[in-house]
């Protein structure tokens, strides 16, 4: 029996003359987190609407435990659309009983509620409710089945921080149980929290793919100090060999192989050290670093 | 896929519940036609003109009077319809030898009619005329124009509250989210459908009844096989707009669309007025429509009490283009855009 519960080889798929999709190939392994990253119109989203059956391949294969995604596939999935509508004039309880009774062997209403938190607004409708709480819903129709494999595509967008670690709770207790989880989010921080593996997507490519330990550590070989602004930055910036320097929210960093000697030197000018940060690389320096500062649309 | 009811009765309630909390939809499909019904019946009964309405078959003979208005018809038997039902006040055959006319004994106006008629000739001719008298009850205008009202609700109702509805899911997104579900194409779609002819029936029922309160109508047939009519029209109409929504993205240019089908078929359906004297061709167009049949049936059943066998071509004809427009529905229906 497989660990593979999904399974994507060589998906490729354009719209007229943009390959959204070029030849994106991942696998999912049963019970774990799996993250796909990647600047706006990477085809992040293109390549989950694939899964989820929502726009066909022009080529490529989906397999799901191994299979061709059979009729019944759409049972076991469970699906968080980034942005997405309801039946109109609905409560939240009436969408969920919609969705509910459109699957085989869904989980209770009450246990739903209870899940993602839904008791306070339960009873108003859809469109009267926040963003968050938004949000909560749509979790909850994605999970109101019990599915083997869940996508979310950005499920944190407009959370408050306590809402968004709830989430986060809650796939965690989706991973513990056996399921799968696909992941697209911009919070490079809630990837790293989150994802067994990542899969780094740009202009509709894989460009890196493991587990964000693995993908730091050989993009990643130095330590950056984050010093506050003050009189030596002239000084530092002129000493190219200590490593790469720049600016980066009011802050001078300097990205270094040789930690010692950087902190030696910066002892030398007489810099305060009150102030001084050193960090090692994360997840939204290794995005930066593969897919470059310019702004996507 | 198979067909599941259950999921086909999520979808079917999610709609009802949809459309009973929209209030202005819900106002307008139970308020609008008995406002109109309350109106027409209000205009149609305040007073006669002075002039009565003379049927003639060969009418070189008819004599000339301000207080006649002589219409000419060659069947004589629709002639003697009109009568029957008080649409004419008198009917004259010059044709006869001897000159025969007809008078309905039960109508008032018939009687002033008859005696301006005979007033009009000289007393010699009058004595070689044969008197027929006939009864029937009186049919107003307004009880020609009840079946024409509601059959119009339904066009509205059945073509908007299908078509439109499926093309506004679609592009707010609700359709893309229903396919990433296991949800059929038939089961939404029938959904759609089947809610539409439960709020049209339950609506039909209540204007029928509301109606008949404000205005007494003539009902000569039977009450099941208005509805036999009124479930394959609301089905046939439903159908349509089916179509229309199998692939539209954009509410505005459904708009367009079914504008284009409804208002041809609502003037050509003798939901105003009647196409009797029109040319053939405009005639001949009339029966494509689905609403003409509907229309026409349904006034058969309830002035002249037609029965089923009677009127089985039209029914026949409505059941087919449920049955053809609803798979061609379904066969081009697209969740979203790919």
């Amino acid at each position: 029996m497989t660990d593979i519960i999904l399974e994507i080889k060589d998906l490729f798929k354009s719209f007229k003359d943009i390959h959204a999709v070029n030849g994106a190939s991942f696998k999912v392994t049963k019970g774990t987190c799996f993250g796909l990253l990647g600047p706006n119109g990477a085809g992040k989203s293109t390549t989950i609407e694939m899964v989820e059956k929502i726009t066909s391949p022009d080529s490529g294969v989906i397999l799901y435990k191994g299979e061709k995604l059979e009729k019944d596939y759409l049972n076991n999935l469970g699906v968080q659309f980034q942005q997405t509508a309801l039946p109109p004039m609905l409560t939240v309880k009436e969408s969920i009983e919609v969705f509910r009774n459109l699957y085989p062997n869904p989980k209770s209403l009450e246990e739903l509620i209870t899940l993602c938190q839904l008791g306070s607004f339960v009873n108003q409708r859809h469109d009267k409710i926040s963003g968050g709480q938004r949000q909560r819903l749509l979790l909850a129709l994605a999970l109101c089945h019990n599915p083997e494999l869940i996508l979310l595509d950005e499920p944190t967008t407009g959370l408050d921080p306590q809402a968004r670690r709830h989430l986060w709770d809650i796939v965690r207790d989706i991973k513990s149980s056996g399921k799968s989880v696909i992941l697209t989010t911009h919070y490079m921080e809630e990837a790293f929290e989150l994802c067994d593996e990542i899969a780094i997507m740009d202009k509709g490519k894989i460009i890196a793919k493991g587990t964000p330990k693995e993908l730091l550590s050989i993009h990643f070989k130095n330590s950056i100090i984050q010093i506050p602004p003050g009189k030596t930055y002239d000084e530092i910036k002129s000493r190219s060999d200590l490593g790469e320097i720049h600016i980066k929210d009011h802050l001078l960093e300097i990205h270094t192989e040789n930690l010692n000697d950087t902190l030696k030197f910066l002892t030398t000018l007489g810099l305060d050290l009150t102030g001084l940060n050193i960090r090692h690389s994360n997840l939204e320096d290794l995005f930066i670093h593969l897919t470059g500062k310019e702004l996507r649309s | 896929m198979k067909f599941n009811f259950r999921r086909f009765l999520a979808v079917f309630k999610a709609r009802n519940i949809e459309f009973f909390r929209d209030k202005g939809a819900l106002g307008w499909v139970f308020v609008f036609p008995m406002l109109v019904t309350f109106g027409f019946s209000y205009l149609f009964n305040l007073g006669d003109s002075g002039i009565y309405k003379a049927a003639t078959i060969g009418d070189s003979l008819a004599p000339k009077s301000e207080l006649i208005q002589w219409i000419t018809y060659s069947d004589i038997e629709e002639a003697k319809n009109k009568l029957r039902h008080h649409q004419v006040d008198l009917l004259v055959d010059f044709t006869s030898k001897p000159l025969t006319y007809y008078m309905n004994s039960t109508s008032p106006n018939s009687r002033i009619a008859e005696k301006v008629f005979l007033e009009s000739r000289s007393p010699i001719s009058i004595s070689g005329i044969t008197k027929i008298a006939i009864d029937g009850r009186e049919i107003k205008y307004i009880d020609w124009l009840f079946p024409g009202l509601l059959t119009m609700n339904v066009l509205w109702m059945a073509l908007w509250g299908v078509g439109w509805v499926v093309v506004r899911h679609r592009k707010l997104g609700v359709l893309k989210r229903f396919k990433a579900s296991p949800l059929t194409p038939l089961e939404y779609l029938l959904a759609q459908v089947c809610s539409r002819l439960f709020l049209l029936v339950s609506s039909g029922v209540m204007i029928f009844i509301g109606g008949h309160l404000i205005h007494p109508f003539v009902t000569e047939g039977s009450y099941l096989t208005l509805l036999l009519i009124y479930t394959l029209g609301c089905l046939s109409l439903s159908s349509i707009g089916l179509v229309v929504a199998a692939r539209l993205t954009s509410e505005e240019f459904a708009n367009g669309i079914l504008n284009l089908i409804t208002y041809p078929m609502m003037f050509l359906s003798e939901i105003w007025f009647s196409l009797e004297g029109s040319s053939e061709t405009t005639q001949l167009l009339a029966k494509f429509m689905p609403l003409w049949h509907m229309t026409s049936s349904f006034r058969r059943v309830m002035s002249e009490g037609a029965t089923v066998s009677d009127i089985a071509p039209s029914l026949y004809i409505l059941l087919g283009i449920t049955v053809v427009f609803t798979l061609l529905g379904a066969a081009m229906f697209k969740w979203n855009k790919d």
